[in-house]
């Protein structure tokens, strides 16, 4: 670039807005999102050396990207200059063996840069054979794909013998927006569509690593439709991936200019009908095309305008972009080695480039951090399966493509793999074998009792006969109403070997549901003890037999002649009904004794299996955990009792030498810190718990604490037989996710997560849990129409290879495929509610909720108050997790309607005695939640500046111990309220920072009245903590309270003072030097950090002020890192030597206008000071910057508030900066970029022109000026910097 | 989750061999093994009709066994 001026034989043009994007983005030193765009072309040996010399240097000579040059004019602005000749010549180079690598090579090590050297090149690198490449590399300030693709045509047409016609640059188009595009586009984007996402990693951020996926289409597409067909694929297949109706995407704009970059993104708002079929649907997605064309503006006045407000989503216009691409035809033989891709705007960039002949490749360059790639294959191939299988049935509804092929779903619902054959004996059958086999060894151990394996057989086989005479026998159901124990097993044992189904009831449950239990299943024969007859309801029409009282009867202790078939009933068991009575699940002898088979080899048991079972009788895995253990030969240890201290229950299993253990997961976790804090946990092959969700964090606790090899999470509804699934892993397994994964099925079964329309979902997209195989029960006793309800067809099984009829149970849990095929818990599906007309699952809330960093349990409600409904999220998170960020984050995640109102987050999860949850302890959100009105003034003091308070912040139930900030009182209210103090009280010097320290009325009457207002200009905070400080400098009319959400970010080890903006401070002297205003800073920091290590950070011009402070304390502190954010240089209105340009009167008039302003202003006297520090270049650049504003002269000050107050501080600053030079200094420099002020084209500063330790900026995505300072991206990555800053050891 | 396009339309009832009962939407290919009875109707409709029409919850093969 020249810092001279044109030449007679240039042309200058203005940069076109997305030209000044780039420019910004390479003065900061980070082109971000805009790669090169690069061309290598392959050329067979009849393309002679000659002949392409030749169309190169006309493709050269007719493209005005090879005669560009930029020249820098005073004051930063910088101009296009077109000469009449070539600035770029053809490099011819040497023969190589392979020439598309020699280019590719030379490429990858050129660096074209704006301040040096050639813009664009193009090489020329021949084979020994005859074939050549050529590349062409452009900056890619003056092009983009579509150029390329224009020079391409230009190229084959020289060869083809055609002399091309120069391309000129064209005119700029008017850039404004007019308005009612602007309002058609908010009244749009207004509808709530969600941006469309895919599923991400847990815990994963876009980082910088991008990674590219191909895949080519199976089938041709006719390229006319090729747009319409393809953009209608992408939404359905996304509206399937996210599971949303409504939803967003950008979709590529190509450049409309061939001589200049312009390639524009638009946003894409798409609704979808599951019943559409796909003509339909592409209908209406070439009319949303074509509307959202007519209205096209430039997508950097969109995003600006949807940046107004904080907490906009990274990805504005869409986190997933689509770009239609036709390629040019090929001359034969000509192949593109490497081909210029679209910006990286996105989380993952669709590209579809369409062949003349209808051959599509798609390719999806993706952020590392935030998608498997796996995950981006298969999108890809998925988007492939449902066009091909869509386009060949175009009426069909879209929902019923599937997206999954066969293979797919084989791999994901496959359970453990186990080919050993099943043993075709009931339960009881394999246990009484082992009274043959080894008839001493024990049991059953509970409490004092010892029963050996034949003691027990013989034992139940009396009962067993004795039960066949009072008439039980297939399907007759029998109730054992007795507390857990031996005698239980025994009591179970007798009724399957009499051939009956047992049911469970737990005595010490509520009557009211015992006797349901007992009516509702028409038991025949009622098992229990004396002392429980009378918790049976009256009148019960059957047996009743008391173990301890058993009327005398002499009955064999063989083993029963009773033969079992199959399909026979083994039990009954009654679920605890979140809505209504409880319903029995009746579950059969052949799959339950496959399940047990299956399981015990899962579990790798045999007869050396001792278990401690702590689940109650009244679960069904409670009996699963006697069974396995005493089919395989082994023992049980049965607590002798309901609840078990944890100490017991240790001690116990170190007594009786357990080496297995199942137990319920809050009991465990229990169990796990009383080990951890008294080390007394025996070491055990295998603990399996279950029945709720399981955190990391509880997770790592067992791991650590209970010494056990293996753990297994056990998962499974009461209707697919105790525990269907299964996760098994090595203790101190990290899962990546909410919960720990469910596992995968066990045995004859298969789990499947599927969509509302029983369609398989993709990995990491929510459906509902499906259960299939033969592990499944027959249904609800008395309940046909329920059985059939949640008892369906299973269309996949026979598919599979499993037998025909089969059925596949709902779980009505949410849950999604991980990548390594396992299934991951989200929450209940039945909990779905109706508000404002929306059907909607909480489970997809909290799993959203759930998917942020943090969280670690969530819970959304519809709560009800006043006759309103509202939708509440209750999360369990760290106090510095904020529930507004959290809502902010689900906007872009979730359709408007499924938005909770508020987000509350907690501590803990308020339980119940019974460790239930408490949903009425759960707090309502307010907004200012108080429980009595607001304490009343004790003193006179207090009185008064009460009475200023609620004026001011405009809220009349502040008491005198409310926080200021907390009741809404802002920044410049609080200006307000302090100058109102001072006179009440004059003569003391009250400043912000006294607000900040003693932000209630109380605390600061106090002050005034002790006399201790301190005026200072620096505030604390955070005060303390073990890493060094953090000294943040404000911008311009910024208070030191934005500084507050980093702060809470960077955690209580890291200490942060924020000093008070100059502006801010009443006592402001007029026009003071950069380093007169420092002044007061560096002497805080001097008498602070006394040489020890620090660290700065300058927001906007604050930058400016931590520069000249770091210049000014060069040696005196050990100075780590600069952190500079968004800092802007002056800009072209002030710069000295940029003379402004007036039209013939204008300045005259504007003169007049201003004059005519002053005579009428109340901030007259401060203005005529700052004019008269004007020389005459400044005040002209003054008229001219009033000429410029759109908005009349201000008349409301001089209150601080008052914008005629930010106009004078604005030109204030302007002159002090305008005389202020950065100096270059030696100090490591982090610079971040906010995206719109690059898309804007502000004129930021580039630390490496001034510093030698300053690293290229960092962009930080989807925020602006404003906003930055408060965005958790932004927070993280300075977070690392200052982390790197921190180890290293001094300079 | 999407909206569904079979939860509001048409259902039939179907049975297998085992004589067990269930619901199907119209609008999707019946799984193997099962066939469709009577008239088809709304998926509430259907199950109603499943609590009169499925009287007997034992597999067929137990019914033969145990009437045997």
């Amino acid at each position: 670039m020249n810092d001279l001026h044109p030449t007679p034989a240039q042309n200058g043009f203005a940069l076109t807005a997305k030209e000044r994007q780039i420019l910004a983005h390479d003065q900061v030193g980070e082109l971000g999102p805009f790669a090169r765009p690069d061309l290598v072309l392959h050329f067979p040996a009849r393309f002679g050396g000659a002949t392409l010399t030749m169309a190169a240097e006309a493709m050269i000579a007719a493209h005005p990207a090879f005669s560009t040059e930029l020249l820098r004019r005073p004051g930063g602005e910088v101009l296009r200059l077109q000469s009449a000749r070539p600035c770029t010549e053809l490099r011819r180079h040497g023969p190589a063996t392979d020439p598309a690598a020699r280019a590719v090579a030379l490429l990858a090590d050129r660096h074209l840069a704006l301040d040096a050297g050639p813009l664009a090149t193009v090489d020329l690198v021949p084979s020994f054979g005859g074939t050549h490449a050529l590349a062409i590399a452009l900056h890619p300030i003056l092009g983009d794909a579509a150029t390329l693709a224009a020079m391409e045509r230009t190229l084959f047409a020289a060869l083809a013998g055609q002399s091309p016609t120069p391309l000129l640059l064209g005119a700029q188009m008017p850039e404004s927006a007019p308005r009612a595009k602007m309002q058609r586009w908010r009244d749009r984007l207004g509808q709530g569509h969600a941006l469309a996402r895919l599923p991400q990693r847990h815990g994963g951020s876009e980082g910088r690593v991008r990674l590219l996926t191909t895949h080519p289409l199976s089938i041709p597409l006719p390229p006319a439709e090729a747009e319409h067909i393809l953009a209608t694929g992408f939404a359905a297949l996304l509206a399937r991936y996210c599971g949303q109706d409504r939803l967003r995407f950008a979709l590529g704009q190509p450049s409309p200019d061939p001589a200049r970059r312009g390639e524009d993104l638009l946003p894409l708002l798409v609704s979808y009908d599951p019943g559409e079929g796909f003509a339909a649907f592409s209908d209406r997605i070439a009319t949303a095309i074509d509307e959202a064309r007519a209205d096209a503006l430039p997508s950097e006045l969109l995003v600006q305008d949807m940046l107004r407000h904080a907490g906009a989503d990274r990805h504005p216009l869409g986190a997933l972009t689509l770009h239609i691409w036709p390629a040019n035809p090929l001359p034969d033989g000509v192949t593109r080695i490497t081909r210029p891709r679209p910006a990286s705007q996105g989380e993952c960039v669709v590209l579809a480039e369409v062949a003349a002949d209808g051959q599509v490749t798609l390719s999806a360059d993706h952020a590392e951090g935030l998608h498997e790639p796996a995950l981006i294959a298969r999108l890809l191939e998925h988007l492939d399966r449902l066009l091909a299988a869509a386009l060949t049935d175009p009426q069909r509804p879209l929902a019923l493509f599937p997206l999954l092929s066969d293979t797919e779903l084989a791999g994901l619902s496959a359970p453990y793999p186990d080919d050993t054959p099943a043993d075709p004996r009931a339960t009881h059958e394999i246990i009484a074998a082992h009274a043959a086999q080894t008839p001493d060894k024990l049991a059953i151990i509970c409490g004092p009792d010892r029963l050996s394996h034949d003691a027990m057989n013989r034992a139940a086989n009396r009962l067993a006969h004795r039960l066949i005479t009072l008439g039980v026998g297939a399907e007759v159901p029998v109730a054992i109403l007795v507390e857990r124990g031996a005698e239980a097993v025994v009591a179970i044992l007798a009724t399957l070997k009499a051939g009956g189904a047992y049911i469970p009831v737990e005595p010490d449950h509520p009557a009211s549901r015992n006797h349901h239990i007992l009516t509702d299943a028409g038991v025949r024969v009622v098992l229990t003890r004396r002392r429980y007859r009378d918790r049976l309801p009256v009148g019960l029409a059957a047996h009743v037999l008391c173990l301890d009282d058993l009327p005398h009867g002499d009955f064999p202790d063989t083993d029963p002649a009773v033969t079992i078939h199959p399909d026979q009933l083994a039990y009954v068991m009654y679920t605890s009904g979140s809505t209504g009575k409880p319903k029995g699940v009746a579950v059969e002898h052949g799959p339950l004794s496959l399940h047990n088979q299956t399981t015990a080899r899962v579990y790798e048991m045999s007869s050396e299996s001792r278990e401690l079972p702590f689940l109650p009788f009244s679960s069904d895995g409670g009996h699963e955990r006697w069974m396995v253990p005493l089919m395989m030969g082994g023992s049980v240890v049965i607590p002798d009792g309901p609840l078990w201290t944890p100490e017991q229950t240790l001690a116990a299993m170190r007594e009786h030498g357990c080496n297995n253990a199942s137990i319920p997961t809050t009991y465990l976790q229990q169990l796990a810190e009383w080990a951890e804090t008294t080390g007394e946990a025996p070491p055990m092959r295998l603990y399996s718990f279950g029945g709720e969700g399981l955190a990391q964090s509880t997770f790592d606790l067992l791991s650590r604490a209970l010494k056990a090899r293996t753990l297994i999470n056990g998962y499974g509804p009461t209707e697919t037989i105790m525990t269907p699934m299964v996760w098994k892993v090595a203790a101190g397994t990290r899962f990546d996710g909410a919960y720990a994964p469910l596992g995968r099925a066990v045995g004859d079964r298969r789990a499947y997560v599927l969509d509302p329309d029983m369609m398989p979902c993709p990995i990491g997209v929510v459906g509902e849990i499906h259960l299939g195989g033969s592990g499944v029960a027959r249904g609800y006793v008395g309940r046909p129409g329920t059985t059939a309800d949640r008892f369906v067809p299973d269309p996949f099984g026979p598919r599979l290879g499993g037998p025909a009829g089969a059925r596949l149970y709902r779980s009505g849990d949410l849950g999604r495929w991980r990548e390594d095929g396992t299934i991951e818990f989200l929450g209940r599906v039945d909990l779905q509610v109706k508000l404002n007309g929306y059907r909607i699952e909480p489970g997809e809330i909290e799993a959203a909720l759930l998917a942020e960093p943090g969280v670690s349990e969530a819970l959304v409600l519809l709560r009800e108050e006043e006759g309103e409904k509202r939708l509440i999220g209750y999360v369990v998170a760290p106090a510095t997790v904020a529930g507004e960020d959290l809502l902010a984050a689900l906007e872009s995640r979730l359709p408007r309607h499924m938005l909770p109102q508020a987000v509350v987050v907690l501590d803990r999860m308020p339980t119940n005695p019974n460790a239930k949850l408490d949903r009425a302890a759960l707090p309502l959100p307010g907004r200012v939640q108080r429980k009595a009105e607001g304490v009343t003034p004790a003193t006179d003091t207090e009185a008064r500046m009460l009475s200023v308070w609620r004026a001011e912040i405009g809220h009349d139930g502040i008491g005198v111990t409310d926080d200021f900030f907390a009741m809404g009182g802002r920044s410049l209210v609080a200006l307000k309220v302090l100058a109102r103090l001072r006179g009440l009280w004059p003569g003391v010097a009250l400043t912000v920072a006294d607000l900040f320290d003693a932000p209630t009325v109380r605390a600061l009457s106090g002050r005034i009245d002790a006399g201790n207002a301190t005026g200072r200009s620096a505030i604390a905070l955070r005060a303390s903590g073990t890493l060094p400080r953090l000294y943040c400098f404000p911008g311009l009319l910024v208070s030191t309270r934005e500084y507050q959400r980093l702060t809470d970010y960077l955690g209580p080890d890291q200490p942060v003072t924020g000093f008070l903006c100059h502006s801010l401070n009443e006592q402001k002297a007029l026009n003071v030097s950069v380093e007169a205003v420092v002044a007061d800073y560096v002497a805080h920091i001097r008498a602070e950090a006394r040489g020890g290590p620090c660290a700065f950070l300058g927001w906007s011009w604050g930058g400016l002020l931590a520069w000249e402070a770091a210049r000014q304390l060069q040696d005196e502190i050990d100075l780590r890192l600069v952190a500079q954010v968004d800092v802007c240089d002056l800009g072209t209105d002030f710069a000295p030597g940029a003379a402004p340009q007036f039209a013939p009167g204008e300045r005259a008039r504007l003169k007049a206008e201003l004059d005519a302003w002053l005579a009428r202003t109340r901030m007259r006297p401060e203005w005529d000071r700052l004019i008269g520090l004007m020389d005459a270049e400044c005040f002209d650049q003054f008229l001219r910057f009033i000429g410029n504003e759109a908005d009349p002269l201000p008349f409301d000050g001089p209150e601080v508030s008052s914008r005629e107050h930010t106009f004078w501080v604005l030109i204030d600053n302007a002159l002090v900066f305008r005389r202020h030079r950065l100096a270059a200094l030696d100090v490591p420099v982090a610079s971040f970029s906010a995206g719109d002020s690059l898309s804007r084209g502000l004129n930021l500063v580039d630390w490496r022109r001034l510093s030698p330790r300053a690293t290229a900026s960092e962009i930080v995505p989807g925020t602006n000026h404003l906003h930055i300072i408060g965005d958790r991206l932004f927070h993280a990555r300075l977070k690392d910097r200052l982390a790197q800053a921190w180890r290293q050891s001094g300079a | 989750m999407t909206r569904s396009l079979t939860a509001g339309g048409d259902w039939h009832i179907v049975r297998n061999g085992e004589g067990r009962h269930s619901v199907w939407p119209a609008l999707l290919p019946l799984p193997e093994g099962w066939i469709a009875e009577g008239a088809k109707g709304t998926r509430d409709a259907c199950l109603a009709q499943i609590e009169t029409l499925w009287a007997d919850p034992r597999p067929v093969a137990l019914r033969k066994l145990m009437d045997a």
